[in-house]
């Protein structure tokens, strides 16, 4: 379809002004969205899909963008010219002009993924980058090129090309918020995703609506070259919206999550001893510090005679791993810079070697009133406990429910969470 | 093959008014000029000889061989009054680019060949934003001449171009007046008398002279062909 000539037109267009512009507005605004939220920082394997964060907003320019730079090439007078106004000659022109718009869309993006993956490539050891968020990078990108090279041929104004980036944030807007089964709204979580990774089935069924919604708009804009009259182009042009966009949510289609559990052990980096602190190796860089501040939250377990000897905390992936303490690390608290110091506290008290509460038995358990009942013991004196260290570490002298309680009271609870056993005299020592 | 343009009655409504009314005429070699003042449906009836306006009434054809077929692209080359070219092309690649949409089979080749024809080779790596309007102009010429058309029609080619390159631009238009059928439009008589061998004059939509030049001139008994443009349909009322 695009032979020799359209190649050379294609790359040499590329590298001019009129083209570069609107390419590095792209590039600006995709980056300007990403700098906002640098919670991707370190984690290579998720930067790709963070990086699509940026295209909930700059994907609508980019709808606008490929039609403004497209409208050269529709306009009557150029088609007149070049002798391009119906059949196989229109069918070249639309495209070419969509395969030059993709360049712009795929190149842009590539810029902004290249430099946030060195950004974080530069920041230490890390995990390695999911192939599959690549996939997920394009789909977006895809849908909004040929949205906005279609109605560049429909009607090449600079005004449809100002509506055509309304509309496309519309869709995007609408497909975040009303959890449209779209997929113009992809990667940019805001949880961690520490423990997770792409599924490959899902990646297909996203891309195969993907490129579903990309190929009804492509034919439509082939229809569009081919009308003879404007009526029937304009029929076509709405029909194609309407089915490409409102078609899977009437149908009710639902998308499986992207995302599973790995289901292997995370790969981490430690420092320190009794507790032994463990993260992610893409929170390489957030070690020291959080290693510091559980150090700093032992104080008065240790005054209280607790020994954190051979205890191990790590950053919490999908699953329980028995023996161990849960330090959950969610990435906002990352990307502020820290946690509330009662958290340090939590993933102390946390008790870690308890199957009762974080195994099978919890799920198992419906209508075994033992179990509930000494789930809900453990959950609430593992609170009380960290009422009492939390309260301990404040320098004014937090009160906290459980703040009252002495020493003793502390290393008995401690004792207790960590054998998974949680007596009735002790829990009635808990005030909630 | 010599090729002849059949205007047969050829008529053309917009809504209630006519821009062309039952118009014939046969054009079978060199450059046929269409004069007339505005509005009397100069560039309609080019429009409808390139086959981009469809007429109301009557047909046009184009006759090689005794085999006698619509105007369409390929055929007829077509540059309109007033186009746009994508600024960021070079001369060159948008030449090229045109003769690759119009399936030719070369298309640097014959971006090139064409070029040449319109005397643009050695402008050939300028950006189109960067191109005189005259320049523009040859440069839409070649775009129009990369299929090696049988009929090549231009409308007002020397409109907002200076005098220098109005030169280059009667030049090239007499060159391809001895390859192919030309019409072309203008509001400058002395394109006329450069370029054209003969000349058609129009009234709000109908013929009201055909001939040479220098026969207008001298019917219109002015000195010039704008004069004539005026004073042949005034005379041509009388008559009536």
């Amino acid at each position: 379809m695009v032979g020799e000539a359209g190649v050379r037109h294609l790359v040499r267009s590329t590298f001019t002004l009129s083209f570069g512009i609107p390419f590095a507005l792209f590039v600006l605004l995709d980056g300007f969205v990403l700098v906002t939220d640098l919670r991707w920082v370190g984690e290579l394997g998720w930067t790709v899909d963070w990086a699509n964060a940026g295209l909930f907003v700059s994907a609508s320019l980019l709808a606008g963008l490929v039609a403004f730079v497209s409208n050269p090439f529709f306009a009557s007078g150029f088609r007149q010219v070049a002798q391009a106004d119906s059949g196989i000659a229109r069918v070249r022109l639309f495209a070419s002009v969509w395969l030059r718009n993709l360049v712009l869309g795929l190149a842009g993006h590539a810029v902004v993924v290249g430099v946030a993956l060195a950004i974080t490539a530069s920041t230490g050891p890390t995990d390695a980058i999911l192939p599959l968020a690549f996939v997920y990078a394009l789909l977006p990108i895809v849908i909004f090129v040929t949205l906005g090279t279609l109605a560049s041929a429909y009607a090449p104004s600079p005004l449809v090309s100002v509506l055509v980036v309304g509309l496309a944030y519309l869709l995007s807007y609408n497909a975040a918020s009303a959890g449209l089964q779209l997929p113009l709204v992809v990667g940019g979580e805001e949880a961690g995703m520490v423990g997770l990774e792409f599924s490959t089935s899902s990646a297909l069924v996203w891309a195969g609506v993907a490129f579903a919604i990309t190929g009804i708009l492509f034919v439509a804009g082939l229809l569009v070259a081919l009308a003879r009259r404007s009526s029937i182009a304009a029929g076509v042009t709405v029909l194609a919206c309407l089915v490409a966009f409102a078609g899977p949510t009437l149908a009710g289609l639902h998308l499986p999550s992207r995302v599973e559990t790995t289901g292997r052990p995370l790969a981490l980096v430690c420092a320190g001893s009794a507790p032994r602190v463990c993260v992610a190796r893409g929170h390489t860089r957030q070690l020291t510090r959080i290693a510091g501040r559980v150090d700093e939250a032992t104080v008065p377990f240790r005054q209280a005679g607790v020994d954190f000897t051979g205890v191990s905390l790590e950053e919490q992936g999908d699953s329980y791993v028995p023996g161990k303490g849960i330090l959950d690390l969610s990435s906002s608290d990352l990307d502020l810079g820290d946690f509330a110091g009662r958290d340090y506290v939590q993933a102390l008290t946390k008790p870690r070697d308890c199957a009762a509460l974080w195994g099978d038995r919890i799920g198992n358990g419906a209508g075994d009133g033992r179990s509930a009942t000494s789930s809900t013991r453990l959950l609430d004196l593992a609170d009380a406990l960290t009422d009492w260290g939390y309260a301990r570490l404040s320098p004014a002298g937090r009160t906290e429910p459980n703040s009252h309680h002495d020493d003793a009271w502390a290393h008995l609870a401690y004792t207790a969470l960590a054998h998974c056993s949680v007596s009735s005299s002790l829990a009635a020592t808990i005030k909630k | 093959m010599s090729t002849t343009l059949v205007v047969d009655s050829v008529g053309r409504r917009y809504g209630r008014r006519s821009a062309v009314a039952d118009l014939s005429f046969e054009w079978d070699s060199g450059v046929l000029g269409v004069a007339g003042s505005n509005g009397s449906g100069k560039s309609t009836l080019l429009g409808m000889c390139a086959g981009v306006i469809p007429s109301s009434s009557g047909s046009v054809t184009l006759v090689a061989d005794e085999v006698a077929s619509s105007p369409r692209a390929g055929r007829v080359g077509y540059v309109p009054q007033q186009f746009g070219f994508p600024r960021s092309l070079l001369i060159a690649d948008m030449v090229a680019y045109s003769a690759w949409l119009q399936g030719v089979a070369n298309p640097s080749v014959a971006a090139s060949q064409a070029l040449q024809a319109v005397d643009l080779q050695d402008v050939a790596r300028l950006p189109l934003g960067k191109a005189s309007g005259g320049m523009a102009r040859r440069a839409g010429i070649a775009a129009a001449l990369v299929s090696r058309p049988d009929v090549l029609v231009l409308d007002e080619p020397s409109s907002g171009v200076d005098v220098e390159q109005r030169e280059v631009l009667r030049s090239v238009i007499r060159a391809q007046g001895a390859e192919r059928l030309v019409l072309m439009s203008s509001h400058i008589g002395d394109d006329f008398t450069a370029a054209c061998r003969e000349l058609i004059i129009l009234d709000r939509g109908r013929l009201v002279f055909s001939g040479t030049p220098a026969d207008a001139i001298e019917l219109g008994g002015a000195g010039s062909i704008e004069k004539a443009i005026v004073e042949i349909p005034r005379w041509s009322e009388k008559r009536a």
